[in-house]
């Protein structure tokens, strides 16, 4: 005997009208309604800013980053079709595709925070060469970028060029992708069109000091980010030699080729993930404002004029 | 036993009329009356509602208030729409997600089967889509405090360098900084004065020079950079310190406190880690253990 229906379809349209028209309402009342397409660039801007900083951190062009990308996808596909279980072929491409990052990760951030600790010593350069060979700025920082550190050598291209100061400046910036390279670049662009002894000041009373804590700052976020990147890794390590151990044995590999297997497989990687998410929960590392160097120029080449 | 409705009628009556005599003032002594009306006339009587004055003196009262302020909240989260159109929206949502429940249950009725949830599941949905939502918002405004916060701390080393070669106002001079960060926070809340609108909710809100307009923005957003930053142009302004010496010093401390904090990360994800490593060992079991589990099911299904 079914139940009755009146009160039930009775009680769910009441429900649904006054629902819409609250609806209704807050719509009258000027509630605004994000645009999908604006959405959509607020979600794919950071996750290509990201890829391009990895790319770059690594040495490589965004396309070329891509393109290993889309090949390490391509042969986690291809080992995960090998076992013939359609989770694990989804498993191993999706490794493939956000694996690779992941390990590289560590990689770019270690040759970052060389490059960052070089500039400390890039700084302490020019502001030796202003103070002891009584050197303009524009024309110390020429020749502190003519022979730098080999960390610093692709980022301090622009300056031993013939491009104008200022530009090269914003080009250094854009090269570097660091927040510290940031703070340096800025605070010259704020300082270089006045008084150089003011100059000196500032890089040993604010730029230096203020460097060498940043260093220290990244050096902490990066100590953090390893050994969270690490127990990560430690977990998928085990978990995939134990994968592997299983579908050796018949009636196991029998198991996960079933349907039931397959789901279960399915809860195992979104366990692993969810691990991997709460390691990263554990400690984030600080973040820094990102600065529009161009913007920053034209304020400070304004504020001169 | 007597009927009492009538007796508590006239209870409620006179109850009430009491009170309505005692807020006309008849009780109270015609001094204080005017006591009152010159506070008010004066500007030193305290108007703020009920809730606000209870506030100070249950701090778990207030805490309460500032929590489940809604305005307060998409003000910080610099979310364009007002309390009552974010609940009609909230109470949308959570209407839908109750009339979808309702019509599963009706829909398995016309199958002729029984409802596969009862009616709570649709009031618990509909409470689960409103407490997310206002999760939502919290975390965005939480979100947008910090964005603030790293914003003005970010702008102090600039800040600095600018006192030791520009004369510009602090305040210009932050708005200038503002405009050059790829995150608009800052820059949104200080041009054209979007701060105000919550900035004036609080008592005693005018702000008469830029360090007391920081201060006021601090304390309203929650942001104690700023309430620093309020204090060190403050010490500039009326005390007479070097700015180039304040602004560094307030830089450094911030970039130390930081450290800090940077230090005390990644010491806790030390300890912390062993959390996340240990609970791996619940899908290891369920790797091994679920083929076995399976196999047992079947035999005994037999």
């Amino acid at each position: 005997m079914p139940e009755p229906l009146a009160p039930l379809a009775f009680a769910a349209e009441i429900v649904l009208v006054l629902a819409l028209a609250a609806a209704a309402a807050a719509l009258l009342l000027g509630v605004p309604l994000e645009p999908a397409r604006r959405r959509g660039r607020a979600l794919v801007g950071p996750f290509l800013e990201r890829q391009r900083d990895l790319a770059l951190s690594l040495g490589l062009r965004l396309r070329s980053w891509l393109l290993l990308r889309a090949v390490c996808t391509a042969a986690g596909l291809a080992a995960g079709a090998l076992t013939g279980v359609p989770t694990l072929t989804l498993g191993a491409a999706a490794l493939g595709l956000v694996g690779l990052p992941w390990l590289l990760a560590g990689r770019a951030d270690r040759r970052r925070l060389t490059m960052e600790r070089a500039l400390a010593g890039f700084v302490a350069e020019v502001r030796d060469l202003m103070r002891q060979s009584n050197l303009a700025l524009d024309r110390a920082l020429r020749e502190a970028a003519r022979g730098p550190a080999p960390e610093l050598r692709h980022v301090l291209a622009p300056l031993a060029g013939d491009q104008p100061v200022a530009t090269a400046l914003t080009e250094v910036s854009h090269r570097a992708r660091s927040p510290l390279a940031d703070l340096v670049v800025t605070a010259l662009l704020i300082a270089r069109a006045r008084d150089p002894m003011a100059l000196i000041r500032v890089v040993d009373e604010v730029v230096r000091p203020l460097l060498q804590v940043s260093v220290e700052i990244q050096e902490e976020n990066h100590a953090t980010v390893a050994q969270q990147r690490a127990a990560a890794l430690a977990i998928g390590v085990i978990m995939t030699l134990l994968l592997a151990a299983v579908m050796r044995v018949p009636s196991m590999q029998a198991f996960y080729l079933s349907p039931t297997g397959q789901l279960v497989l399915l809860a195992v990687f979104a366990m692993y993930l969810a691990l991997v998410w709460a390691i990263g929960q554990v400690a984030r590392p600080l973040r820094w404002v990102a600065w529009d160097i161009d913007a920053l120029r034209r304020e400070t080449e304004a504020l001169v004029a | 036993m007597p009927d009492l409705t009538r007796a508590l009628i006239a209870v409620a009556v006179g109850a009430a009329w009491v009170l309505v005599l005692w807020r006309l003032g008849v009780y109270t002594h015609p001094a204080v009356l005017s006591w009152q009306r010159l506070a008010r006339l004066r500007g030193l009587a305290d108007r703020r509602p009920l809730g606000d004055r209870l506030g100070d003196r249950l701090p778990l009262l207030r805490r309460a208030r500032v929590e489940t302020d809604v305005g307060r909240l998409l003000a910080i989260a610099a979310r364009r729409e007002s309390p009552a159109g974010w609940l009609l929206r909230t109470a949308s949502l959570a209407g839908l997600a109750l009339a979808a429940v309702l019509a599963l249950d009706e829909i398995a009725v016309l199958a002729g089967q029984r409802p596969p949830l009862p009616p709570a599941a649709g009031l618990l949905a509909a409470a689960c889509v409103a407490l997310l939502a206002y999760a939502r918002l919290r975390a965005r405004a939480s979100e947008r405090q910090r964005a603030l916060g790293r914003a003005v701390a970010d702008s102090l080393p600039h800040l600095a360098v600018m006192t030791f070669h520009h004369r510009v106002p602090v305040s210009e001079a932050l708005l200038i900084f503002a405009r050059c960060q790829r995150d608009r926070s800052l820059h949104d809340l200080l041009a054209g004065d979007a701060w105000r609108p919550l900035v004036e909710r609080q008592p005693d809100s005018a702000a008469q020079s830029t360090a007391l307009e920081y201060e006021r923005i601090g304390q309203a957003y929650a942001v104690p950079m700023f309430v620093a930053l309020g204090a060190a142009v403050r010490r500039v302004t009326e005390r007479g310190l070097a700015g180039q010496d304040v602004y560094t010093n307030l830089a450094r401390a911030s970039y130390g406190e930081r450290l800090a904090t940077a230090r005390v990360a990644a010491a806790q994800a030390k300890t912390l880690i062993v959390i996340p490593m240990g609970l791996m060992i619940v899908p290891v079991l369920v790797l091994i253990g679920a083929p076995l589990v399976a196999s047992l099911g079947g035999i005994f299904a037999r």
